[in-house]
């Protein structure tokens, strides 16, 4: 043998033929070009869809910040402090005052 | 972009319907079901919140009736401060008096689900009296 190296073994095997013969491999292949599309398919309506889902979006980030908005923690099952009765009596003075202020 | 705010904007709008405060917001004390005559005390008044406000006036003298919501059918605890009264149809009511101006009272009792506070410049017995007729 005039070269027994592993590189030269595989690189003088034979090319297999393609399956059918050469003629039904070359129909084949051209068969299978790519040909650029003459239009673009139109499947949603961006001008519809983008405001629509930006509206849904911020809608779900207000609706997910009011529900996770933690409540007062009224003590409204015992009577109220001093500090609240003094808020209390404030109230009510401002108001009354507000009233026959502008009341005629 | 620009529509997805406007269509916000309308929604805003349209869902709102805060009561306000002054004497246009009777109806809203009358669909709670606040007799607008107490005696002779006339509700002018009424402030939405957690504690719903009720002005009731009578010529110069005015009282405010404070109605916040329990969260459950719970009885009021005592606290230092007040004292325990007996009012009309066996209810329990607790009588304070402020600190700062000895002239002004309050009365709080347990009506249903709800704590009903009057106060004002008023005796402890004339708020007694007032309690009976709300």
């Amino acid at each position: 043998m005039k070269d027994d190296s592993l590189s030269t073994v595989l690189r003088e095997a034979p090319i297999p033929e393609p399956i059918g013969g050469y003629e039904a491999a070359r129909e084949r292949v051209l068969g299978k070009v790519r040909h650029a599309p003459r239009r673009k398919v139109k499947t949603r309506l961006p001008w519809l869809v983008r405001p629509l889902g930006a509206t849904a979006l911020v809608a779900g980030v207000v609706l997910v910040c009011v529900l996770a908005w933690p409540e007062p923690r009224a003590s409204a099952d015992t009577l109220p402090d001093d500090s609240q009765m003094e808020q209390f009596y404030d109230h009510h003075e401002a108001n009354r005052a507000a009233y026959f202020e502008t009341a005629p | 972009m620009r529509y997805s705010w406007l269509l916000v904007a309308l929604l805003v709008t349209q869902g709102n319907s805060w009561p306000q405060e002054g004497r246009g917001a009777i109806v809203e004390a009358k669909r709670l079901g606040l007799a607008q005559q107490v005696g002779d005390w006339l509700l002018v008044r009424y402030v939405s919140g957690e504690n719903a406000h009720f002005l009731y006036t009578q010529d110069k003298r005015a009282f405010s009736l404070f109605v916040t919501e329990l969260k459950e059918k719970a009885e009021l605890k005592e606290r230092p401060g007040w004292k325990a009264t007996a009012l009309s149809r066996g209810r329990l009511g607790y009588l304070h008096q402020d600190s700062r101006t000895p002239e002004r009272n309050a009365l709080i009792w347990r009506q249903g689900k709800q704590r009903w506070m009057i106060l004002g410049r008023l005796s402890a017995p004339e708020l007694i009296r007032i309690a009976a007729k709300l």
